[in-house]
C-alpha cells in the first residue's frame, strides 16, 4: 500500500491537514464542513468483493459524492481530493474532479467537464503569452505532483493529471502538427509538409518562450529523475513522448533548428536525443529509449504525414510517400545506421537495437540487402549458419608442444542476424539464395530459435508460395 | 511432440530448449539482461521440476506437466469474491474488473456462474451513473474499464434482471461523449484516449446492440464523424510502431496489452483478413507477436527485452487467433477435425509448460512468475490463455457472406491438445473452457446478450 501523506507542500495550512489516523471520523466533526449533507455509499451487504473500507476513506468518500453533485469548487474540495488521493492514489475520479476544481478556481468557473466549459484555459493565448498567476499555480500544482509521483512510482493517473496541467500553458506554433485530421479538414499538400499545420496559434513573446523553455528544461530534468528508478515505465514515457509533440520546437530536433534540411551533423548534442544517449549507454538493452529515440528523430515525421494526408504508412511503397514529402533526412539516417550497428556489435542478441535498424531502413524505404556483409559478421568466420557460438578449440604451445583446449567464440552470435539474411537471401533470386534462405529458416526452428518453429515455418511457406507465384 | 533435440532420458524427457539455457547468449551484462537471467534461473527448476528427485511423479503427466491445480484455484477466486480487508483500498476504483476476472476464472475452470447472478446484479446496480456508463465504485465517474467489465460479467452470468439493469440509451450518450477527433476514444470524461477505450467502447456497443450512428451532440460531430467507427482504423494504424507491434497512443512503444486491445478492436471492426491487413502491416506484427515468446521460460512478454509475465499469457496469446485468423482468411469449416488444423504459429507447449509449471501458485491462484503472490488478475488472464492455447478460432466463407458477420459467429474448434488436456476421454469438467478470442467471454454469452437486446430498438428512434 501507498504512504499515507507526508507532503510539505500543499495547498493547506498545516492545521487544515487531516489526520493521519484512519479509524477517527474528520470532516463530519469538522466545522468547516458542516454545511455539507454527506452521501453514503448504499448498503454493501451480500455484494462481491466488498472492501472494508477504514472508517476515514468511507467517510471522504461520502464527503466526495456530495461535493461533486454539486460540482463544488473550493479549497476545501481540493483539500479532500488530496485526501483521498493519499489514501488510494489510483483512484481515477478524484484525480479527474481535482483537476476540474482547480480549472474553477484559477478562472472562476464551476467544476464543469472540460467540453462543457467556455473555451479551453487557455490564458492568454491569443497574445502569446501566460497569464502570471496561471503560471504561478501551475508550478506549485506541479511541484505538489513531484513528491506524489516520487511516492508513487507504478500509479499512471498522476501522468495524465500532469498532461492536463502541462496542455494550460499555450501552444508553440508547431503543436498543432500532430493533430490528426479529421474527413473535412483533410487537404492537398505537395512539396514539404515538415512545418505544416503550423501557424493557428499565435507567435510566442519571448517572455513567454523564456517561460515555456523554462518548464521544458525542468520536466526533462524530473523525466531523468524518475526514469532513473523506474527505467521502462510506459506512462513516464508516454507522457513524455507527448510533450514532444506538445512542444516541438523544443523537443524535437528537427523542429528546433530553423532551417528543414539535415540535423545529422548537430543532433546528438540536442537535449532530448543526448538524454536518450545516456539512456542506451546505462543499459542498451532499453527498449522504451530506443523507442523514443525512433519517436523523436524518425517517427513523429510519419505521424505528421500520416495525419495531414490521412494516408496509413504500413509498407515500403506507402514510405516511399515520405521521400517525396522531403521527411526522410538520409544524413541522419545513414549516421543512425552506423551508431545502430556499433550498438547491435555490442550485444548482438540485443532485440531492441535490431527492431530500430529495421525502423531505419523502412522510414527510409532502404533494401534490407543492405546489411548483408553486416549480418554475415555474426556467423562467425566459418559462415557457418550451425557452428555453436563458443567451440573449443585445440591448440599447440608452440614453445612447450602442449595441447591446449580453449573456448573461443567462432560460432552464431545472433539469432537475429539469421532471421535478417534469410530474407536477404531469399531476395537475390537465385537458386543458391533460395537454398540459404530455407537453411536460415531451417537452423531457426532446429536450433536458435526452436520455440518460435511455428512461425519459422510459417515464414518457410510463405516464402514458397512467393517463388511459385513468381516461377509461374 | 515438437521436441527435436531431446536429451537423455531422466524421468521425462523434456525438450531441451525449454528446460535449459538459451543457445546464444550476450556477454555484455545491463539491468536488463540481469533481470533476465534471473528470470530464467528462477523458472528453470520448476520447468524441470519432474526430475527433480524430491517430487513426486504424480503430481504431473505424462509431459511432465504440474496438473493443473482445479479446485485450489476455484477455492482461491473464491475468496478474492467475499469481503476484503481495508488494505486493498487501492482496488476501489478497480473492483469491476474483480468481478469479471473472477468471473472468467471460474468458467474456465467449468464452474456454474449461476448462482452468483443475483448477487452481481445487486452489486454493480449502484455503480451505473445517471449519465451513462458505469464507474469503479459508488459515486466514480463513468469509465470505460469498469463498464467493459460489469458488461462482460453481466453477459457472464445473464438472465433477463441482468439485461435489463443497463441503461443502454444513456450509455450511448455517455459513448457519443467519449469519441475523440483523431478517431479513438477517451476512457472517460476529460481522461486520457488510448487503444483500451476504443476496444472497450466497441464491445460496449456491439454487446448491447447500440447505434453505430454517434448521438446528435456527440461533439466528435463537429469534426466530420457521424459513426462511431468513423477514423477509428486510421487511429489504430498509427498506433503500429517501428517494432510491428502495436502502442497506447500513437508515438508510445509497442506493448502486448494495447496489441490485443487494438487487434480485437479491429476485429469487430470487420472480418480479420479484410481489416487487419488493410490498417496494420501485417508481417511486421506477427514478427513482433511472435517475438514475445521466450525459450526456456515458454511464456510471453509483453515488449522487447522486458520478462516473460503470466498475464501477457492473454494479452499476447490472445493476439494468436486473431492474427491467425487474418492471415488464412475464411478456410475452416465448423466441423473440421482436430488432425485438419492448421499448424499454430506460436508454441503452445511452451506457452502450457509456462502456465502450469511456473504461474501456479500452491496456494490456489495464479501468477505473474514464480517470485510473484497470485492475483484474480493473473489466474484470469494465465487460464485465458490456457484456452487459447487449447483452442483454435475460425470463421467460415457462409459466415464471411451473412450480412451481419461479427466475432461473436465465429466457431471454436478442440486444438490437437497438448499434455493433460489431450486425452479424449476425460470429462468436460476436467478441460478448460473455451471463450470467444475478441471479447473474452463465453461464446453463448454474447449471442444470448445480444440477441436479447435486439429486440428493443425502439429506444433511438
Ligand atoms: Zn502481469
Amino acid at each position: 500500500m501507498p504512504p499515507t501523506s507526508t507532503s510539505t507542500t500543499t495547498l493547506l495550512p498545516p492545521e487544515a491537514k487531516p489526520p493521519k489516523s484512519k479509524s477517527q471520523p474528520y470532516y463530519s466533526v469538522h466545522p468547516s464542513w458542516q454545511d455539507v449533507v454527506p452521501i453514503a455509499q448504499v448498503d454493501q451487504a451480500g455484494a462481491l468483493a466488498a472492501i472494508a473500507y477504514s472508517p476515514r476513506y468511507s467517510e471522504a468518500m461520502s464527503y466526495l459524492r456530495s461535493v461533486m453533485a454539486d460540482t463544488e469548487v473550493s479549497e476545501r474540495a481540493l483539500a479532500l481530493t488530496e485526501d483521498l488521493i493519499s489514501m488510494n492514489p489510483a483512484h481515477y475520479t478524484v484525480w479527474i474532479y481535482r483537476m476540474r476544481v482547480l480549472r474553477g478556481m484559477w478562472t472562476g468557473a464551476k467544476a464543469a467537464k472540460v467540453d462543457e466549459a467556455d473555451e479551453k484555459q487557455e490564458a492568454g493565448d491569443e497574445a502569446g503569452e501566460i497569464d502570471e498567476a496561471l503560471w504561478q499555480n501551475i508550478q506549485r500544482e506541479l511541484k505538489w505532483l513531484d513528491e506524489v509521483s516520487f511516492r508513487n512510482l507504478k500509479n499512471y493517473q498522476i501522468w495524465h493529471h500532469r498532461h492536463a496541467l502541462v496542455d494550460l500553458l499555450p501552444s508553440t506554433p508547431d503543436t498543432t502538427a500532430f493533430t490528426a485530421s479529421t474527413p473535412s479538414q483533410s487537404t492537398e499538400t505537395t512539396t514539404s509538409d515538415r512545418h505544416k499545420k503550423a501557424s493557428t496559434a499565435a507567435p510566442l513573446t519571448e517572455a513567454t518562450k523564456t517561460r515555456l523553455l523554462k518548464l521544458v528544461a525542468s520536466e526533462q530534468t524530473f523525466l531523468a529523475q524518475i526514469l532513473s528508478l523506474d527505467t521502462k515505465n510506459y506512462h513516464v514515457w508516454s507522457y513524455r513522448q507527448w510533450l514532444c509533440m506538445r512542444f516541438p520546437s523544443f523537443l524535437l530536433p528537427s523542429y528546433t533548428s530553423e532551417t528543414p534540411s539535415s540535423v545529422a551533423g548537430t543532433y546528438r548534442s540536442h537535449p532530448e536525443v543526448a538524454a536518450i544517449d545516456a539512456m542506451i549507454l546505462d543499459d542498451l538493452r532499453n527498449n522504451s529509449a530506443w523507442s523514443h529515440r525512433y519517436f523523436i528523430l524518425f517517427g513523429h515525421h510519419e505521424l505528421t504525414y500520416s495525419n495531414i494526408h490521412g494516408v496509413i504508412l504500413k509498407n515500403v511503397n506507402e514510405e516511399r510517400l515520405l521521400h517525396k514529402a522531403g521527411l526522410v533526412d538520409m544524413p541522419l539516417i545513414e549516421a543512425e545506421i552506423e551508431y545502430t550497428k556499433q550498438e547491435i556489435r555490442k550485444a548482438p542478441m540485443n532485440g531492441s537495437s535490431w527492431n530500430y535498424l529495421r525502423g531505419l531502413l523502412s522510414h527510409s524505404a532502404l533494401d534490407i540487402s543492405t546489411t548483408r556483409d553486416f549480418c554475415e559478421e555474426f556467423l562467425g568466420p566459418e559462415k557457418d549458419l550451425w557452428m555453436d557460438q563458443y567451440v573449443d578449440v585445440e591448440s599447440e604451445d608452440s614453445e612447450t608442444g602442449e595441447k591446449q583446449t580453449e573456448r573461443q567464440q567462432i560460432g552464431v552470435r545472433s539469432s537475429h542476424a539469421v532471421e535478417w539474411l534469410s530474407e536477404i537471401y531469399a531476395a537475390e533470386g537465385t537458386e543458391e539464395g533460395r537454398r540459404r534462405a530455407k537453411e536460415c529458416l531451417r537452423s531457426l526452428g532446429e536450433k536458435w530459435d526452436i520455440i518460435r518453429m511455428g512461425y519459422w515455418d510459417f515464414l518457410g511457406e510463405k516464402m514458397e508460395e512467393e517463388w511459385k507465384q513468381k516461377d509461374a | 511432440m515438437a521436441s527435436r533435440e531431446d536429451e537423455f532420458e531422466p524421468y521425462v524427457a523434456l525438450p531441451r530448449y525449454l528446460s535449459q539455457y538459451p543457445p546464444i547468449i550476450d556477454e555484455a551484462l545491463t539491468a536488463t539482461s540481469q533481470l533476465q537471467s534471473k528470470t530464467v534461473h528462477e523458472c528453470l527448476p520448476l520447468l524441470n521440476a519432474v526430475n527433480n528427485p524430491s517430487s513426486n511423479p504424480f503430481d504431473f503427466d505424462e509431459y511432465g506437466l504440474p496438473y493443473l491445480q482445479r479446485q485450489e484455484h476455484i477455492d482461491f477466486v473464491r475468496d478474492g469474491l467475499g469481503e476484503l480487508p481495508a488494505s486493498f483500498v487501492g482496488l476501489d476504483a478497480s473492483r469491476p474488473w474483480l468481478f469479471y476476472w473472477s468471473l472468467l476464472s471460474l468458467y474456465l475452470l467449468g464452474q456454474n456462474l449461476q448462482p452468483l447472478q443475483l448477487s452481481l446484479i445487486k452489486t454493480v446496480r449502484p455503480l451505473q451513473n445517471a449519465n451513462g456508463g458505469f464507474g469503479g465504485g459508488q459515486g466514480h465517474l463513468s469509465h470505460l474499464a469498469p463498464t467493459y467489465a460489469v458488461i462482460l460479467a453481466l453477459a457472464m452470468v445473464g438472465g433477463d434482471d441482468a439485461y435489463s439493469l443497463v441503461d443502454r440509451k444513456a450509455m450511448w450518450g455517455w459513448l457519443g461523449r467519449l469519441k475523440q477527433p483523431d478517431g479513438g476514444f477517451r476512457v472517460c470524461e476529460d481522461g486520457e484516449e488510448d487503444v483500451r477505450g476504443s476496444y472497450c467502447a466497441l464491445v460496449a456497443i456491439t454487446l448491447l446492440d447500440l447505434p453505430w450512428d454517434l448521438p446528435h451532440d456527440a461533439p466528435a460531430r463537429s469534426a466530420g464523424y457521424h459513426d462511431f467507427r468513423d477514423g477509428l482504423g486510421e487511429h489504430l494504424s498509427r498506433c503500429q510502431t517501428h517494432e510491428g507491434g502495436i502502442s497506447a497512443s500513437p508515438s508510445n512503444e509497442a506493448h502486448g496489452a494495447y496489441a490485443f486491445c487494438a487487434l480485437a478492436c479491429l476485429c469487430i471492426l470487420g472480418p480479420p483478413q479484410e481489416i487487419i491487413t488493410k490498417y496494420l502491416n501485417i508481417n511486421s506484427l506477427a514478427r513482433w507477436l511472435s517475438a514475445r515468446q521466450y525459450a526456456p521460460e515458454g511464456g510471453f512478454a509483453g515488449r522487447t527485452n522486458k520478462v516473460v509475465d503470466g498475464c501477457y499469457s492473454h494479452w499476447i496469446g490472445g493476439c494468436w487467433p486473431l492474427l491467425e485468423a487474418a492471415l488464412r482468411g475464411p478456410r475452416l469449416d465448423a466441423d473440421t477435425a482436430p488432425s485438419e488444423l492448421p499448424k499454430r504459429m506460436f508454441s503452445t507447449e511452451g506457452l502450457t509448460r509456462y502456465i502450469l509449471g511456473c504461474c501456479q501458485a500452491s496456494t490456489g491462484g495464479l501468477r505473474d512468475k514464480p517470485s510473484k503472490r497470485p492475483d484474480a488478475y493473473h489466474t484470469c488472464y494465465n487460464l485465458a490463455g490456457l484456452s487459447m492455447a487449447n483452442y483454435q478460432h475460425s470463421y467460415s466463407v457462409e459466415e464471411l457472406r451473412a450480412a451481419n458477420f461479427q466475432p461473436s459467429t465465429w466457431h471454436v474448434h478442440r486444438d490437437k491438445m497438448f499434455g493433460q488436456f489431450s486425452d479424449a476421454n476425460e470429462k468436460d469438467e476436467d478441460q478448460i473452457a473455451a471463450i470467444n478470442p475478441v471479447y473474452v467471454i463465453p461464446y453463448h454469452a454474447i449471442s444470448s446478450m445480444q440477441h436479447w437486446f435486439s429486440k428493443d430498438q425502439t429506444l433511438f428512434e
